[in-house]
């Protein structure tokens, strides 16, 4: 496995509400895209073992692999907007539809905000110790990351794959904080921020989360080049 | 750190798409990007929000070379939903669905709209199995995504902005438009600045009461409130009374709107993930016939929103390359849609089944 800085150029603008995203947990979405595993990634399914090309750590907890480092630049707002096709329902609907509430229920019509940013330098970087062209393989099929990919958001214009020196505690930890998710006595951690919150994929299954020291670089370390270089 | 080796992987590599073969659900994984021109054929009236009365175009914040533009788009949404509304057409059509108004609220809402969690179900434990029955069913979900019972289901289609193409995005390194679209510009209208595109126009909703021969129309009755209410107007305005003015005064509307001009040609992307050729074949599908009559944006009855396909390229992104080919389901007499037709007529009696009970 060989210490390696990926970086991804982000062409537009891209929506991460829940944070930056997981290297580990984006090859295991890449792996199921490939392997045509069906959505939607319920904890049983995303918990079976998945291999990515991406050490674990000695105790087999999680992968040597650290969330995305970004720093936004620029925040806008745009909107989700969902209409009941009306017009259809005019001309196709049977004879027993003969209203519909556009106000509330399942046909409401809603405009949702949707905070989207630009990244500077257009760029995420993750650090991880893996095998760098099975990790290129994966990620040239990933063309969009964050939310509302299916309309542009996120789109990724190329992916770098680089050979780095790794530092101590690479790739998990910088300057004493943590990259990723890790348990509090992580060696190397210095007074970390600890929050609930999971340790391996998927991140989102509550019902897992425990105190876990978590990356502060998003307040406290907001230059991914001073990472990088 | 010392740099010791960079790799590059270009998102949008190559291979010639392959022909479907005969079986319509042997697995054969790729990811399919298809890059379209398309010129308005009308003046595009897409609008993001007022200001004022004034209707102000959808714009898209880029980063280009020394700062920032914000470029004209038709929004992904809008050309998403022109894709799933045409697909949706002609799975209906193959089912022999459209001979009468038959769909329920709940059928309507999934196949035009991809549907709504309605809450029932055990949101705990998913179907596989449903869900692959649903997407056997109604092969569009499979692409769109969309929500059904308990689930969420993911599409598989990324769908861009449709981008003005336009001098800011001129240039190939920036990403926004390749290379082969602005050659394609260049020769022909030519490429301008973004501001010179939009229009500024201004129509008037117009009072038929204001209009003599209508009023000889009205009862008699009307006839006297809209004349006593006429010289009352009159009066406001004589004696300066702001608030006997604006009771009085008629209904007439002048309102203003940008839109895109007529001519101007605008970049699309599409991506796709398709796993058989069946899935292949209802995106060629949901391209091809939204292409044949593109229609976007608002003011569609007084002559906006056309869109016309211009070219096109296709690829499939398996590993990097170069090459680009015009997409084969937009050539003429391009056998596109016949895997999806048979497909849905083996199975129109349980298509109609299962959209006559739907919970979506």
């Amino acid at each position: 496995m060989t210490p390696l800085r990926i970086r991804a150029h982000i062409r537009s603008q891209i929506a991460l509400p829940n944070g930056p995203p997981a290297l580990d947990s984006l090859l295991i979405a890449l792996a199921c895209e490939r392997e045509g595993i069906p959505p939607p990634p319920t904890p049983q399914l995303a918990r079976r073992d998945i291999p990515i090309p991406v050490a674990m750590e000695p105790g087999g907890r999680f992968h040597l692999a650290s969330f995305g480092v970004y720093v936004p630049e620029v925040f806008e707002n745009r909107f989700v907007n969902r209409r009941f096709p009306l017009d259809i329902a005019q001309d196709w609907g049977e004879p027993k539809l003969r209203t519909v509430r556009i106000n509330g229920g399942s046909c409401k019509t809603y405009r949702l905000p949707l905070e989207v940013m630009h990244l500077a330098g257009d760029q995420i970087l993750w650090f991880c110790q893996g095998d760098p062209d099975a990790i290129r393989a994966l990620l040239s099929v990933c063309t969009s990351l964050g939310k509302k990919r299916g309309v542009g958001l996120g789109r990724v214009r190329a992916w770098e794959t680089d050979k780095i020196e790794p530092w101590d505690g690479f790739p998990v930890v910088y300057k004493g904080q943590a990259l990723r998710n890790l348990p509090p006595d992580w060696p190397g951690l210095v007074n970390p921020r600890v929050a609930m919150r999971v340790l391996s994929p998927p991140y989102t299954d509550k019902l897992r989360e425990e105190p876990l020291a978590t990356p502060s670089w998003m307040t406290e370390a907001r230059d991914p080049q001073r990472i990088a270089c | 750190m010392a740099k010791k080796k960079a790799e590059t992987t270009e998102t949008t590599g190559e291979e010639r798409a392959t022909e479907a073969p005969p079986q319509s659900g042997t697995f054969l994984f790729e990811k399919k990007r298809y890059e379209f021109v398309l010129r308005a054929e009308q003046p595009i009236a897409h609008h993001s929000a007022n200001d004022g009365n004034e209707a102000i175009a959808f714009r898209r914040r880029v980063r280009v070379r020394g700062g920032w533009a914000e470029i004209p788009i038709i929004t992904a949404d809008t050309m998403r939903h022109g894709m799933r509304e045409a697909a949706a057409f002609a799975v209906l059509s193959a089912a022999n669905m459209l001979t009468g108004a038959n769909l329920s609220e709940a059928a309507i809402r999934l196949l035009f709209a991809g549907g709504m969690v309605t809450g029932r179900g055990d949101a705990g434990s998913i179907s596989l199995d449903r869900y692959r029955e649903l997407c056997e069913l109604v092969p569009t979900m499979a692409l769109f995504g969309g929500c059904c019972d308990n689930r969420v289901i993911p599409g598989r289609l990324v769908v861009e902005d449709a981008m003005l193409v336009c001098t800011e995005v001129a240039d190939d390194r920036l990403g926004y438009v390749p290379a082969w679209a602005l050659d394609l510009a260049r020769d022909g209208v030519g490429i301008d600045v973004s501001v010179h595109h939009v229009e500024d126009e201004q129509r008037v909703r117009m009072d038929p009461t204001m209009h003599p021969e209508r009023r000889l129309l009205m009862s008699p009755d009307a006839q006297v409130s809209v004349t006593n209410r006429l010289q009352a107007s009159e009066q406001a305005h004589q004696t300066n009374d702001a608030l006997a003015r604006e009771e009085t005064k008629s209904s007439m509307m002048p309102r203003r709107f940008e839109r895109v001009a007529a001519g101007s040609l605008f970049f699309w992307a599409i991506e796709a993930n398709t796993y058989t050729p069946l899935d292949a074949d209802v995106l060629n599908v949901a391209v091809s016939a939204f292409l044949h009559n593109a229609r976007v944006g608002g003011k569609r009855g007084t002559g906006h929103g056309l869109l016309r396909h211009v070219e096109s390229r296709g690829v499939s992104i398996l590993r990097p390359a170069e090459e680009r080919a015009p997409v084969a389901a937009l050539a003429k007499d391009a056998p596109v849609g016949v895997m999806l037709r048979a497909h849905i007529e083996d199975r129109a009696d349980r298509i109609r089944d299962f959209l006559r009970g739907v919970n979506a």
